[in-house]
């Protein structure tokens, strides 16, 4: 009985020390979702939900959306884990300057890093004079205003996402495993298939997730380096409740969107149960 | 082919390594027959692990020959050398079963998978470990790490079995009981094993020879008996055992210590120095008639009592302190202060011939 008591009595305890932090999320992020669903209610119920379904533009746009956002994330992790092997393999002053070059992009403001994307791209910019200096073309070709400019861009800003998890699960492996494996007759390939992608697979998919459902929801780099042509559902959004003034339609968009980021994280969460399945804490022997 | 009779199973020539400054092995010369168990003992920093690092191909020797029953071995790679080696933390695969562990190694010579599991399985019984090969390595102790470790490491029949202190992180009584777990599969298979500990007990119950490392280089290599009774240098016969030192100048009787002690001796030396192992001075109440050559008066300084054995400091008349370790009894235990005898048989004391680098001096 006295038992039981202590232990509700110290649950409340915790409820009352985190009360502060769940008001702050559900005045501040909880309230307003609540309040945009009941916005893409109003005039014709769920009709709004029935018209962006079967809209092809729109359905088009969500697919776009995916589509980049898997380039995107697919890119950065062939980028990234090759670079967290070799980071991992670095001095600890390499380290240092290697998680500093890393980060800069982080520190800097998107924006900075997109107006910097569009000055590389652009007509006049040093790619262009290069690709004509070196005789690859003969005109300055269009860089920036395409889905290249935009996928570029988004490569460069996710990559610290996909790059830390990744470079986090790799310099927990004991490095004994990996002579181990050696010694034992392992191949540089089996090695890799064997030891080191199932024992970061989880950091992998740590990454994947953030760089997935991060590029799902960006504007800034479609909308500047996109020239227009790149259509994303973060810019129908902006452009049904900037423009139209529809702000039904975009709530209704916003909850679409946010359905899909809700699947892609259960889908890497299945992902990451199926391929860590019985071990106890993979990564830290 | 060679003749496998007749050529070692490790052969060893002027092996060097050092990192940057530091010359962890120095001209190192080494030849371990086929089924011997070889123990390479040594403070820490001596260059146990880099010997053995390098034996099993994990590092390349600056200079000198490796040879692996007769086969030029010195640049080739590590899984081009057919060894198993079982490292200091287990390094079992977290990520797979124990069962898949022991397979590793045959699936990566290209066996069926049916076979490897038969193989893996009666590999494990060997450890007596056959109904764990579901687990995965941290639902298993320690110990039961360690002999995973082990059947991976001879499940594909190596040439070498190479062990990097084992049995460190284990206590003292599981320690014991995986020695002579080990001792039986290198028996059994016989396999020739080179077995790395800091562990001076361990070195003389496990091994056929004893390979005494220090700062990179082998000062002695010899049977247990040899190294502890007839150590070539007083930092072997420190390293093993305890140990009486005991200098002076050498007279026709004997060697005579500054406190004027008289050491007579079975065999004649000249290098100022014996050695006299604790468990070989008698230590007696009255002087005993007509026993030892040897024969002092002293004051027990100290008594320290370790279960089986009691080790007294004894204060010998005229100055020098001797380490006397006798058979517990307690009906006869002295007392701090008491006067005692103790005596010396000439063939215990022991020249102890002085290192190279002292006698250059
Ligand atoms: N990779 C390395 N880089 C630089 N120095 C090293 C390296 N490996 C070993 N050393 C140095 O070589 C010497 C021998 O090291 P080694 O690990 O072989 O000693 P050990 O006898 O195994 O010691 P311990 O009993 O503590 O394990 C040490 O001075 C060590 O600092
Ligand atoms: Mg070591």
């Amino acid at each position: 009985m006295n038992l039981r008591l202590q232990a509700i009595k110290a649950q409340a305890g915790a409820l009352a020390l985190v009360s502060p932090a769940l008001a702050l999320l559900g005045l501040l992020f909880f309230y307003p979702i609540v309040l945009l669903f009941f916005t893409t209610l109003e005039g014709d119920n769920i009709g709004n939900y029935a018209k962006v379904v079967s809209s092809g533009t729109s359905m088009q746009v969500f697919f776009n959306t995916l589509r980049i956002a898997v380039i995107v994330t697919v890119v950065d992790l062939l980028l990234a884990y090759p670079l967290a092997v070799y980071i991992s393999g670095l001095s600890p002053t390499g380290k240092a300057i290697a998680f500093f070059l890393v980060l800069i992009p982080l520190w800097t403001s998107q924006l900075v890093r997109t107006y910097a994307w569009m000055v590389l791209l652009g007509r006049q910019g040093p790619i262009n004079n290069i690709l004509v200096w070196l005789g690859v073309i003969d005109a300055p070709i269009r860089l920036a205003n395409s889905e290249f400019a935009v996928v570029a861009g988004m490569t460069h800003i996710m990559l610290p996402y996909m790059l830390l998890p990744i470079y986090n699960s790799i310099s927990k492996i004991d490095h004994s495993l990996f002579d181990a494996a050696k010694g034992l007759g392992a191949g540089a390939l089996s090695t890799f298939t064997r030891v080191l992608v199932p024992l970061s697979i989880q950091g992998v998919l740590a990454g994947v997730s953030l760089v997935l459902v991060l590029s799902l929801g960006v504007f800034i780099m479609p909308a500047l380096l996109g020239g227009g042509r790149v259509p994303v559902i973060a810019l129908l959004i902006e452009q049904q409740a900037g423009s139209f003034l529809n702000w039904a339609m975009a709530g209704t968009l916003s909850a679409v969107l946010m359905v899909i980021v809700m699947i892609t994280f259960l889908v890497i969460k299945f992902l990451t149960r199926m391929f860590v399945r019985g071990r106890i804490d993979v990564a830290s022997t | 082919m060679p003749d496998l009779r007749n050529t070692s199973a490790l052969k060893l020539e002027n092996i060097r390594k050092s990192f940057g400054r530091v010359d962890a092995l120095s001209s190192i010369n080494l030849e371990v027959s086929a089924g011997e168990f070889l123990t390479i003992l040594g403070p820490s920093g001596s260059g146990k692990t880099t010997l053995l690092r390098l034996i099993a191909g994990f590092v390349m020797p600056d200079s000198g020959k490796l040879a692996i029953f007769g086969h030029d071995m010195t640049m080739a790679s590590a899984g081009k050398r057919q060894i198993g080696m079982v490292f200091q933390h287990y390094a079992l695969f977290p990520h797979l079963t124990v069962l898949e562990n022991v397979m590793f190694p045959l699936e990566m010579r290209k066996h069926s998978r049916r076979e490897a599991a038969e193989k893996a399985s009666s590999a494990l019984a060997a450890v007596r470990l056959e109904s764990f090969g579901d687990r995965y390595p941290k639902q298993l102790s320690g110990g039961q790490q360690q002999r995973v470790a082990l059947a991976r490491a001879v499940v594909f029949e190596p040439k070498l079995l190479l062990l990097d202190e084992p049995f460190s992180a284990l206590d003292r009584r599981l320690r014991e009981s995986m020695q002579r777990e080990v001792k039986q599969l290198q028996a059994s298979l016989n396999l020739t094993t080179i077995f790395i500990t800091h562990d001076q007990e361990e070195a003389l119950v496990m091994s056929d020879r004893i390979a005494i490392i220090d700062r990179g280089t082998i000062q002695q290599l010899g049977s247990p008996n040899e190294i502890y009774y007839h150590p070539q240098s007083i930092t072997v016969a420190q390293f093993i055992g305890e140990s009486n030192i005991l200098e002076g100048t050498e007279t026709p009787e004997g060697l005579r210590t500054a406190s004027g002690m008289l050491l007579r001796r079975a065999s004649p030396s000249n290098s100022g120095r014996i050695l006299v192992r604790p468990e070989a001075i008698r230590i007696t109440r009255e002087p005993a008639a007509g026993a030892a050559a040897n024969q002092f008066k002293g004051k027990i300084a100290s008594r320290t009592f370790v279960g089986g054995f009691t080790i007294y400091q004894v204060n010998v008349q005229g100055g020098d302190t001797l380490t006397v370790r006798c058979l517990a009894d307690e009906e006869t235990m002295f007392e701090a202060s008491q006067e005692v005898n103790l005596s010396i048989r000439e063939a215990d004391c022991r020249p102890l011939p002085r290192d190279a680098k002292e006698a250059r001096v």
